[in-house]
């Protein structure tokens, strides 16, 4: 078995961003790392949106990002701490829109390790050197210059090492041009290590380090050391030289500190809390996310603590010596990873969890009454400023970016009844968890909708002169009539555009400089900006059967298939061309290029006919209305569209970036055929055929993102476009429509205005690039489980949260505290208590943006929620539902039942519980109603429906579960499992039950001893998480660590074995060492690097074969695809290993170790490396097209069909 | 481990060029003639009481006595009364088959080759309940028309993937249809997938026709043991219902049927 990877839609979830000027102009870009991949993104000021202008798949775990910029330089580079025991310094370019790397220094082994640098990295404020440290002993530090030809350079390591010490925190001061000095916070342990009665690790004290770099001397001194009071978690550079005091400060469990060196005391203010909050007050409060803001008068910080509060930090400096901190409580948003100021006013902030958010900064938060907490106030020892919560006032969201992450579930159902099956994907934390529904298509916003009087049959839009930004007309074609509409602040009809509007319509666009045109059965018009107009009359009898226009020439076909050409002279002036050349057979569609840059016409005419081929005509004065090519169609082409792509926008295509003539021909029969266009010849090439619907195919120019793309219409209608120079086709998530054409306002800068009926519509395309578009349910709780029930399309979740009030417990600690604030009070205030205590009682926060209070350890939440109709149930104090399973029982055989596997008082470090619950429910009416509760002693983390009754895993038994009356009766029981089962997976009387840590049991139930015997296992260890049966014999294990497996029972296992064939029981029953006699056989193993959350064996496009999907932790969804020839394997294994060494992963991550990072891989080959052959330069392309005796077209097709095949 | 020699020992040379050297001596003798022990003396395996000698060369030594000649003479006759056995039932078994009209070979390479035509002919994949075929029909269709048809059989969550067994609860007067065992639903039937009986009438699986066998697979999976006499008990690693009764025996029933 041979399979393909490939990545559907890459991670979501940010660890890491920095911003900085990456192209080296004015604009601030950022920098995200997710997981192993690496994305530029662009926040536009003016749109408020975010756009992703390169993602680029690295190979490796990218796990921290510094951006630098040499002294006097304009552009930021960007260096990666990576598992790849090198450091690695990047510099984006602009004209190639991809990263590069300038400098790679091997230091150390690969792999996530102790004391191998990579995990931290801290730069010079100045770009002076860059240190990168490890979690425990090693840190590096480089000098970063630049040579005669200003280029940059890198020194060799420098070794800052000290044993036995573990850091948590590495920066670098600001101290101007002195020496750079790098901060840590770090423990040294030698002593506790050293030290057996326990005492020396108690009162071992976290430290402040500074290291210096001395320049001069060229070498690193441990320059100060001086112990903390409170155990810190991270540190925060100060400006310094003449933007501020220099220094640090220091975040620790409630307080927060500023250091500097010299005569500068500490200063030291507690973390102000919440007031009236529910949490558990003994718990410590901590900052965890910072953005920075610097300009030349002034800097301040916006700090997060781990509520999402977000405080706006100042420092009042006195003759250059730091006299206070003053904090004030800014806004709340999710809690955030990084959160980066940037210099338009906006605040990004990626979420740890959830969607990440654009915000506009409205207001700095100078001039209100929200109080300013300072260092200077005198509090009592133990006390603590207090604040109260409100929605945001300073922060307005402007954008939010999609991220799945994290991942709990997902299974993949067609519960809508559409043709395409849908992902049901559980995800999120907390109160901001959701269900999302996908699909597969480009989210479209309807901007307006408008009933028209008749059903039309075409639309244009139409600005007034070639240097217009706007559309100024709609020009709506009916059967007998034109209609004029004007685009201004409303839409309204207007009879003085100069249009015919007594006749239908065949096309209208603006013309030269200033004027406009109109093609209509019996003539063209063609009106001049002062309103003259020039009439075009068809000869005789005849009449314009179809048209191609662009901004300087007009070609017409009139019935008979006759071509008839004009061209727009100097004066402005339509001169018909003096010959006219007539077809064979009628002329069907026809398109005309749009005019190049700098070039007077379009060389092209594309013509299809009816006898079944696309003839290209040359335009070329020297031989005008020639043929050039010709090719053979299968079916009547219905449409045709020359679009010229892959030139992005203006200014990058002055630099010389040549644009691909592709040629769009619609065909009949619903197939796009897509062939590139020799810009010289006119000669077709590398055709690509997709079928996109059962409608014939119409095709239309509209712009996106400043550059030409086409909106193919079918019965679903599709857009053709370039996403990050890689061409896209995908459907949009939205009604037929009949007819389009581009669109331009003010509010919408690139739209479509379509025709949809009797309806004429504006859409905006958004979401550009996004795989699937989103349908979201909101869930209170973070989901762990949920079931399908396929017969009633319905959907249970189970949600549990950690250290989470229900809210009945919520409601009555509530009352408590009002009444302790009516106690509290003396006679004199007990009115305003009163007072206060009831506008306490009223206050409603919402917990999806201020989060849930904090419980203590061991306290959970849960519920069980039921989609259409929504139903909650809420579970007791301390019950985590953790499992769920829609179960028919063959006692009861007409009713549905949902069993929830809930743990008491779950506690995870250590972990224990008093037993667990399995509660039983009847689905009835779309209503659960509790019919028992069973108990059982340990927590029933997997349950699955078998044969009529249940199977579940509590702890390490597996035990088959019949429906009793007054509970669940245990008919069947397995004790021999290793430690903990947490998936089981059926099918036929086979049973695989995964184990937390020993991989999968192949379990067969034997009806005629009603026993369970494992009679097989696999021999790797595996932290199992996701289970799925790709046949009886066969199965995919997803685990933990990110690895896929496919595991497969050879011919010669024997399921019917004997568990125990000597009778002597209590010996032998764990089989052979432990371990069932017969073993797996390991098939296929791939690293995805992310931890598998669920595995589905299914197809995701209508008429596509089947695959094997997965979904993980961070938001990323993937297909492996079988492979059905050894040709292709072949063909692909080349690819990839050819691939391996002309393109090594920009992190300096070698592709098959990261592959094979904890099993090796086999038989897998990576479908993301070979998709990256797309992004090489042309030269590499062509050699390596070479050495597979391929061209490079060849290549790039083999590559969309195995993507098409099975997925999107 | 190394393999190559350090210093200049030629002793140990020596010592492994001999052992070399009675490795080839010892390829001359048949291997069923004499077998190496596992603490590397050597047994002779053609005199009747199995002298054991401590190198190949005693052996060797052995062999050319009188008394290994004797047992070699022996044992060569007994070898070739053997054979001329075997060559007799050879002869025989041919006739003996084509008397008995039996037309299949009891060759066992034959068998196999011709399994493995009938294999390679076949026109579509044998049918196997386990597997789903490729552009299977909408799975949860035909699901629902079954359990119209057999309103009282059990049709849970994972019997979409599995063989479909499933069992109805005793109803006394028509005990020989309590077992409802379905193809598993994705499955085309060839005989026109809309007849009813043709859903119904098919067996797969562990479940044979019998009732009996049925039935006593039905009360053991539901926790009933059997005892000598054919009476039920209740296996006390199982839960049952609190005023569950024993069921009749299963012998009585067949009776009664």
């Amino acid at each position: 078995m041979y399979l393909y990877s490939l990545t559907l839609q890459k991670s979501s979830c940010i660890t890491c961003a920095v911003h900085g000027n990456f192209s080296g102009t004015k604009q601030q870009e950022i920098i995200a790392a997710k997981g192993k991949v690496l994305e530029l993104l662009r926040p536009d000021a003016n749109s408020g949106k975010v756009h992703s202008i390169t993602t680029l798949e690295v190979f490796g775990e990218i796990r921290c990002l510094a951006p630098f910029r040499l002294t006097g330089g304009s552009k930021d580079y960007v260096v990666i701490g990576s598992d790849s025991g090198r450091i690695t310094i990047l510099e984006y370019i602009p004209s190639k829109n991809t990263f590069e790397k300038i400098h790679q220094e091997t230091f150390g082994k690969s792999g996530c390790r102790r004391i191998v640098p990579g995990q931290y990295l801290a730069v010079d404020p100045k770009g002076r050197a860059v240190m990168i440290g490890a979690m425990e002993k090693q840190k590096l530090v480089y000098i970063l210059n630049r040579d005669t030809s200003a280029r940059l350079t890198i020194s060799s390591p420098l070794e800052a090492h000290k044993s036995h010490t573990v850091v948590f925190s590495v920066v670098g001061i600001d101290v101007g041009f002195e020496n750079p000095v790098f901060a840590c916070l770090e423990v040294d342990y030698e002593e506790a290590d050293n030290d057996p009665t326990g005492e020396a690790a108690l009162t071992t004290r976290q430290m402040l380090t500074y290291y210096e770099l001395d320049l001069g001397l060229n070498h690193v001194v441990r320059k100060f050391t001086e112990t903390l009071q409170d155990f810190s978690n991270m540190l925060i550079p100060v400006p310094g030289g003449n933007d501020g005091p220099s220094g640090i400060l220091v975040c620790s469990e409630n307080f927060i500190t500023y250091k500097n060196f010299g005569d500068q005391p500490d200063i030291r203010m507690p973390i102000p809390r919440r007031r009236y909050d529910l949490s558990d007050p003994d718990r410590g409060i901590l900052f965890v996310c910072y953005a920075g803001h610097k300009t030349k008068s002034l800097f301040f910080f916006f700090i997060q603590n781990e509520q999402g509060d977000i405080f706006k930090l100042t420092l009042t400096v006195e003759d250059d010596m730091v006299s206070s901190i003053k904090l004030k409580y800014f806004d709340t948003i999710p809690v955030a990873s990084s959160m980066i100021v940037l210099k338009t006013g906006f605040l990004f902030a990626s979420s740890e969890f959830g969607n990440h958010h654009l915000y506009q900064i409205a207001h700095l938060g100078d001039n209100d009454e929200e109080t300013e907490f300072s260092s200077t106030m005198l509090l009592d020892e133990g006390e603590t400023f207090y604040y109260s919560l409100r929605p945001l006032k300073n922060l307005v969201e402007v954008d939010e970016v999609d991220s799945l992450c994290p991942i709990t579930g997902c299974q993949v159902a067609d519960l809508a009844n559409e043709d395409t099956p849908q992902l049901y994907v559980s995800c999120g934390r907390g109160p901001n968890s959701t269900l999302r529904i996908l699909r597969h298509g480009l989210e479209v916003t309807e901007m307006a909708v408008s009933e028209l009087p008749g059903n039309p049959n075409g639309v244009w839009t139409v600005k007034t002169s070639a240097s217009a930004e706007y559309d100024a007309y709609i020009v709506v074609s009916f059967v007998n009539a034109t209609l004029v509409l004007s685009i201004g602040e409303s839409v309204e009809e207007v009879s003085d555009s100069g249009f015919l509007g007594t006749t239908p319509t065949l096309h209208c666009c603006q013309i030269g400089d200033d004027a406009l045109l109109q093609v209509y059965a019996n003539g063209i018009r063609h009106v001049r900006a002062d309103k003259r107009v020039n009439e075009w009359k068809a000869p005789g009898k005849k009449i314009i059967s179809k048209c191609a226009v662009n901004n300087r020439q007009v070609a017409i076909a009139l019935t008979g298939g006759e071509l008839v050409y004009f061209e727009m002279d100097l004066s402005g002036q339509l001169n018909e061309y003096t010959e006219r050349r007539e077809f064979s057979s009628e002329v069907i569609c026809m398109s005309i290029g749009s005019v190049p840059v700098g070039e007077k016409r379009c060389r092209f005419l594309a013509v299809g006919l009816a006898d079944h081929t696309v003839r290209m005509i040359s335009l070329d004065p020297s031989d005008c209305l020639q043929p050039m090519s010709m090719q053979a169609l299968p079916t009547v082409p219905e449409s045709l569209c020359i679009v010229a792509m892959g030139s992005g926008d203006s200014s990058e295509s002055e630099q010389g970036v040549l644009s691909t003539y592709y040629l769009n021909i619609g065909l009949q029969n619903g197939v796009l055929l897509r062939s590139v266009l020799d810009s010289v010849t006119g000669d077709m090439s590398d055709t690509r055929t997709r079928y996109l619907g059962s409608r014939p195919v119409r095709l239309f120019k509209v712009k996106i993102q400043n550059s030409e793309a086409v909106l193919a219409i079918s019965s679903r209608s599709w857009l053709g476009y370039m996403f990050q120079s890689v061409s896209r086709l995908t459907p949009l998530s939205y009604d037929a429509l009949d007819y389009a054409s581009g669109f331009s306002s003010d509010q919408c800068p690139e739209g479509v205005v379509s025709i949809a009926g009797d309806t004429l519509r504006i859409l905006a395309l958004e979401k550009l690039g996004a795989v699937f578009n989103q349908m979201t349910i909101n869930l209170k709780l973070t989901p762990r489980r949920f079931a399908i029930d396929q017969q009633n399309s319905n959907l249970v979740v189970v949600g549990s949260d950690h250290l989470c009030f229900t809210d009945s417990t919520k409601s009555e600690r509530k009352q408590q505290m009002a009444k302790e604030i009516i106690e509290s009070a003396g006679d004199e205030e007990a009115e305003l208590a009163k007072e206060v205590a009831e506008s306490f009682m009223n206050e409603v926060l919402p917990a999806t943006e201020f989060g849930e209070p904090k419980a203590g350890n061991g306290q959970w939440a849960s519920c069980i929620q039921l989609l259409a109709p929504d139903q909650s149930l809420e579970l007791d104090q301390d019950e985590a539902a953790l499992s769920v399973a829609i179960c028919r029982f063959a006692y009861k055989p007409d009713e549905t039942f949902v069993v929830v596997g809930v743990a008491k008082e779950l506690n995870l470090n250590p972990s224990s519980s008093s037993g667990g619950l399995m509660n039983t429910y009847r689905m009835a009416n779309g209503q659960l109603e509790l019919v028992h509760k069973t108990v059982v002693e340990e927590v029933p983390r997997a349950m699955a429906a078998f044969q009529g009754r249940l199977l579940v895993g509590t702890g390490r038994i597996l035990r088959v579960y019949d429906l009793g009356r007054k509970k669940l009766l245990r008919k069947c029981e397995n004790k021999n499992f290793p430690y903990r089962i947490v998936t089981i997976s059926s099918m036929g009387s086979r049973v695989i039950v995964g184990d937390v840590q020993e991989s999968v049991h192949f379990v067969k139930y034997r009806a005629k001893e009603n026993r369970l015997v494992v009679f097989a296992d696999d021999v790797s260890p595996r932290y199992v998480t996701a289970t799925c049966f790709l046949d009886y014999d066969t199965i995919a294990v997803g685990d933990k660590f990110g690895s896929i497996a496919i595991l497969r029972l050879s011919d010669d296992i024997n399921d019917e074995i004997e568990e125990d064939p000597t009778g002597a029981k209590a010996f032998w029953d764990r089989g052979l060492l432990n371990g069932a006699s017969q073993k797996a056989n390991l098939e296929a193993s791939f690293y995805i690097g992310e931890t598998v959350m669920s595995l589905q064996k299914t197809t995701i496009i209508p008429g596509g074969s089947e695959s094997l999907i997965y979904t993980t932790l961070s938001g990323s969804i993937g297909v492996l695809l079988p492979f059905t020839s050894r040709e292709e394997v072949d063909f692909f294994q080349h690819l990839e290993m050819h691939l391996r060494s002309e393109n090594a992963p920009i992190c300096g991550r070698d592709h098959l170790a990261y592959r094979s990072y904890y099993f090796p891989a086999k038989n897998v080959i990576d479908g993301d490396m070979c998709e990256q052959f797309n992004a090489l330069d042309g030269s590499k392309r062509r050699t390596l097209a070479m050495e597979l005796d391929r061209t490079p077209p060849e290549i790039s097709k083999k590559l969309e069909d195995m993507r098409t095949r099975y997925a999107f | 481990m190394s393999f190559k020699l350090v210093g200049d020992n030629f002793t140990q040379q020596r010592v492994l060029k001999k052992r070399r050297v009675t490795e080839l001596l010892a390829n001359s003798i048949d291997e069923d003639e004499a077998q190496l022990t596992k603490n590397g003396r050597y047994v002779c395996l053609v005199c009747s009481k199995h002298p054991v000698f401590d190198t190949i060369e005693m052996l060797c030594v052995h062999r050319k006595g009188k008394k290994h000649a004797h047992w070699s003479a022996k044992q060569l006759d007994k070898k070739k009364e053997i054979l001329e056995l075997l060559e007799k039932r050879q002869q025989v078994e041919p006739e003996t088959l084509a008397t008995a009209s039996n037309a299949t070979s009891v060759d066992p390479l034959l068998r196999d080759s011709r399994k493995k035509t009938i294999h390679a002919l076949l026109t579509a994949t044998p049918y196997n309940p386990c597997v789903k075929p490729r552009n299977a029909v909408s799975i949860f269709q035909p699901l629902k028309r079954k359990r119209d048809e057999n309103p009282r059989c059990s049709t849970d969550e994972s019997s979409k993937n599995n063989e479909g067994t499933c069992i109805s609860k005793s109803n006394e007067k028509n005990k020989e249809k309590k077992v409802y065992v379905f193809p598993p639903k994705h499955t085309k039937l060839k005989n026109d997938g809309n007849n009813p009986k043709g859903v119904s009438q098919i067996v797969t699986g562990h479940t044979t026709g019998n009732p009996l066998t049925t039935r006593y697979i039905q009360l053991r999976s539901l926790g009933w043991r059997l005892d000598a006499n054919g009476n039920w008990f209740k296996d006390e690693n199982v839960e049952f219902e609190s005023d569950e009764e024993e069921p009749e025996p299963l012998f009585n029933q067949k009776i009664a049927n």
